[in-house]
């Protein structure tokens, strides 16, 4: 199925948590996951949440981590 | 000491983290100004990002020395332009940051960054009700302040001009409303500082803090203009403790006249 995550267009396959899309396509690579934060069709998700939250098609998935700010 | 948000802090002025030219100037920056609140923000993360990384660390650092140096984390909402987008940063900021304090900003105009004073107050209502500590960027004006108060918001961060702008305090007749009609709510002068005289006139009309970022981040010396604006807030609450002297239209000689020699003398 397709989704879009962080803008971009992506494709996953079959039904898929937050915690799967995560690691099977490598999405924090060096960065620990206390570093970012997920919302889901701009609904924030709790991080005790990525392991039972299945995505569907369309969902639009943003990963935010710090950065500086005024 | 004052306190703002059930903490006590001895520093007044609140510092951003963006701009600066690397990281170590800003890290040198926020140490030079003393600030004990310091703003940052979220943005997609891009795996792998060494930028990212440098400045977690420097969030590890910070909070690592927090309990001896009683410094806060105040993330921002900066960007959103609805209620709804704030909400949901703010949420995801709570889970980051570890913090329930949050710079809400919702934008209603991308010219000016002008908050939109509509969708601000819907933010504020939510989030207070969610249990934040809401910190509005708002304008200085007297009624959207109203609402924000009588929502839940307990601080108003008012602007004294548009963010970026280093214009000072555009509208102190405003301004000083806001801190004669609220004397007993913490009230920040948030953006539009550019120089120390700002910040100064800002602490000296009864404000209680300032929160500014690009006119320490821009300066060609970005740690000495640091210190240089923690001076000033300094001098500018002194100030406005001691209490000023009345401006009037008549000259008045501050040496003593009694026992002046050739007073009034006309050449003969």
């Amino acid at each position: 199925m397709q989704i879009v995550f962080n803008g971009q267009s992506l494709t996953v396959s079959g039904p898929c948590s937050i915690s799967e899309l995560l690691s099977v396509h490598e999405l924090l690579k060096n960065t620990a996951l206390d570093q970012v934060v997920m919302a889901v069709n701009q609904n924030f998700v709790h991080k005790h949440a990525y392991p039972d939250y299945q995505l569907k098609e369309g969902d639009n998935i943003e990963m935010l981590g710090a950065v500086v700010g005024g | 000491m004052w306190e703002i948000a059930g903490k006590a802090l001895e520093s007044r002025f609140f510092i951003g983290t963006a701009m600066y030219d690397s990281p170590q100037v800003m890290q040198q920056s926020i140490e030079a100004s003393l600030s004990q609140v310091v703003t940052v923000s979220l943005r997609r993360q891009m795996a792998g990002n060494s930028n990212n990384q440098v400045f977690w660390e420097f969030l590890q650092d910070f909070n690592q020395t927090n309990s001896a140096k009683n410094r806060y984390l105040l993330p921002n909402t900066a960007g959103c332009h609805s209620a709804r987008e704030a909400i949901t940063l703010a949420q995801m900021a709570r889970e980051l940051f570890k913090t329930n304090w949050i710079k809400l900003e919702v934008i209603g105009d991308d010219y000016t960054l002008q908050p939109d004073p509509f969708e601000l107050v819907d933010a504020a209502k939510e989030l207070v009700a969610q249990g934040f500590e809401v910190f509005p960027y708002c304008t200085d004006d007297l009624v959207l302040c109203e609402k924000l108060l009588s929502v839940g918001c307990k601080i108003l961060m008012p602007w004294g001009a548009p963010i970026g702008t280093g214009k000072g305090l555009i509208n102190p007749y405003a301004l000083q409303t806001l801190r004669n009609r609220f004397p007993d709510v913490p009230l920040i002068v948030d953006a539009g500082i550019g120089s120390p005289s700002h910040a100064a006139l800002a602490m000296e009309m009864g404000f209680d803090g300032v929160l500014l970022n690009t006119a320490v981040a821009k300066a060609q010396d970005s740690i000495v203009m640091a210190k240089a604006f923690k001076l000033a807030i300094e001098a500018g609450r002194l100030a406005f403790e001691a209490g000023k002297m009345q401006a009037q239209n008549r000259a008045n000689a501050s040496t003593p006249v009694v026992g002046m020699p050739f007073w009034h003398a006309v050449d003969s």
